[in-house]
């Protein structure tokens, strides 16, 4: 695996007994764009995050961060010094002040900015003598952010960053990372909120039962990505459908329903060929796109 | 550097805990022999006052006071970082897991080393308040060799918590190991070898009739410090390959 993409995967699994959370994933992240990981609850997004930051250690298959291998422990050392990590529960030292934490952390980094660290502590109202403890769920991902950010990472993972902040704070963190690619930096944050991932991701990573079921860009989906909806006056010939760029079909009475990733223009004219009598093109959402490919999946 | 400190935070309360349940208890026997000669009437009346603390302070009840805290400070590693929601802050920072689990064995270890001396810097200033002595370097004596078993019922406490979950079964685990390998200690072909912590920290098999001169049981003190060590060993290796 060389350093072409940000991070990469080949066939990673993770097994926990007889149960699979992470089954042969193969992902390729590149850099400096914002990765929305997409994925039910349990669907296997933060054992794969995980297994990327060293914290558990694969089953089988191969993966590297900034072409540095995952499971060698010293390599994983050092490519923790250029990825930042929020998780997903947003802990941090409890009996540590937010002073403290941030000294703290500060203390394990050559390039860490204190200037970067005063501006958002201001910009995210962290009083520095409070406890981290006593800090709400919010202010933790916050400050969590803080210290992540504060390091001009190389790579920034997130696990469910915007659980239990509320709209202005996910506001703030949205715009937040959005910026952080103008850094230099790689996004890479799991989610199961698709509006949020759909208003700032380049690119988004499909995974169920801890598959890749998916892997597209959101301009390309945006550009190419359509739901075609065409009425037949007699009952419609699903077969003739089967063409490039088709997805999936579905009919309901004299009405057909098709997804289509590529060539709208291409079905668009089978359908007038094939006398339907009223035809729709429509964008799609990255929800509809989601849904589509998970339900595929089962 | 960051690490030890971040390992004293996570430690202090339970050590300064029981460093004042030490003090406090030593400061009691002190003050309070008459009473406590009462009690204890069959193991100490009839002998001199250092052999009195020898027997109340440095052995019997007095070592239970010193080994409870020795074994909650071994109450590390990756799962109780877990259990508080932290290990992955944790696994974050750009460092080893051995350098993590040094940190915390290296700051248990000094805080042993500090409790081991309490009695030390309580009794002898203590006794003159009694217009009773009781010799310093005697006290320092069973310092060390408190330090020595302390440490290796710290690593056993510690091992146990690398890899059992919930909060206090470790603790309740390491309280039964040791009654066992007091047990397997004692048996008869086992003993010359000194195994057991709770009976090193004695440094003898019989406490009355020793005296400052005896020479310390060197052979003893270095297989309980190597034991510790392979322990210490043991648990680094664990962690290293815990999935998280």
């Amino acid at each position: 695996m060389g350093n072409d993409y940000a991070i990469e995967t080949q066939n990673l699994t993770k097994r926990y007994g007889r149960v699979e959370a992470v089954s042969g994933l193969s992902l390729k992240v590149p850099h400096h764009q914002v990765t929305g990981f997409l994925g039910r609850n349990g669907a296997g997004k933060s054992t794969t995050i995980r297994m990327l930051l060293g914290m558990t250690h694969p089953s089988e298959g191969r993966g590297a961060l900034l072409g540095s291998p995952i499971d060698d422990a010293g390599e994983s050392r050092e490519i923790r010094r250029h990825v930042a990590y929020v998780g997903e529960d947003k802990e941090l030292y409890g009996y540590m002040t937010v002073q403290q934490l941030i000294r703290f952390t500060a203390s394990f980094y050559a390039d860490w900015r204190p200037e970067t660290a005063h501006c958002l502590q201001r910009r995210y109202e962290l009083p520095s003598e409070r406890k981290v403890r006593d800090l709400s769920k919010g202010m933790r991902t916050k400050l969590a952010l803080l210290l992540a950010l504060a390091r001009r990472p190389e790579i920034l993972i997130l696990d469910e960053p915007s659980d239990g902040l509320d709209p202005v704070s996910i506001e703030d963190l949205l715009g937040t990372l959005g910026a952080a690619t103008g850094e230099g930096t790689t996004v890479f944050f799991s989610s199961h909120r698709i509006a949020e991932v759909e208003r700032i991701a380049d690119r988004v990573c499909m995974i169920d039962h801890g598959k890749l079921v998916a892997e597209l860009s959101l301009d390309e989906m945006r550009q190419d990505y359509r739901r075609i909806t065409l009425g037949f006056a007699t009952p419609p010939p699903e077969q003739a459908f089967g063409i490039y760029g088709v997805r999936q079909v579905r009919t309901s009475g004299r009405q057909m329903i098709l997804s289509a990733a590529r060539n709208a223009n291409g079905i668009v004219e089978l359908a007038r060929s094939l006398d339907a009598v009223s035809v729709d093109v429509a964008p799609v959402s990255l929800l509809e796109v989601f849904l589509e490919t998970v339900k595929e999946a089962q | 550097m960051m690490l030890f400190y971040k390992a004293w935070r996570e430690s202090q309360t339970r050590f300064l805990v029981g460093a004042l349940a030490l003090a406090g208890y030593c400061a009691f026997m002190v003050m309070n022999r008459s009473g406590t000669e009462g009690a204890f009437s069959e193991r100490v009346v009839g002998h001199s006052y250092g052999e009195y603390i020898d027997s109340l302070v440095f052995s019997g009840f007095g070592k239970l006071v010193f080994v409870l805290p020795v074994i909650f400070l071994g109450l590390g590693g990756l799962l109780r970082e877990r259990a508080r929601h932290t290990a992955a802050f944790t696994l974050a920072l750009p460092v080893s897991r051995a350098h993590f689990i040094g940190s915390q064995i290296a700051v248990g270890l000094g805080e042993i080393a500090l409790l081991a001396v309490v009695p030390g810097l309580v009794i002898p200033p203590l006794s003159a308040l009694v217009h009773q002595s009781y010799p310093i370097a005697e006290a320092l004596r069973y310092g060390l060799l408190r330090f020595v078993g302390g440490s290796f019922i710290f690593a056993i406490a510690f091992l146990l918590s690398v890899f059992l979950r919930g909060a206090y079964t470790a603790p309740m685990a390491c309280w039964v190991a040791l009654l066992l390998q007091a047990q397997v200690a004692s048996w008869r072909p086992l003993r010359p070898y000194g195994l057991s912590p709770l009976r090193t920290m004695d440094g003898r098999w019989d406490w009355i009739g020793s005296n400052i001169n005896d020479p310390l049981p060197w052979t003893d003190l270095s297989i309980m410090m190597l034991l510790a060590l392979a322990l210490f060993a043991v648990a680094t290796k664990i962690t290293q390959r815990q999935s998280l």
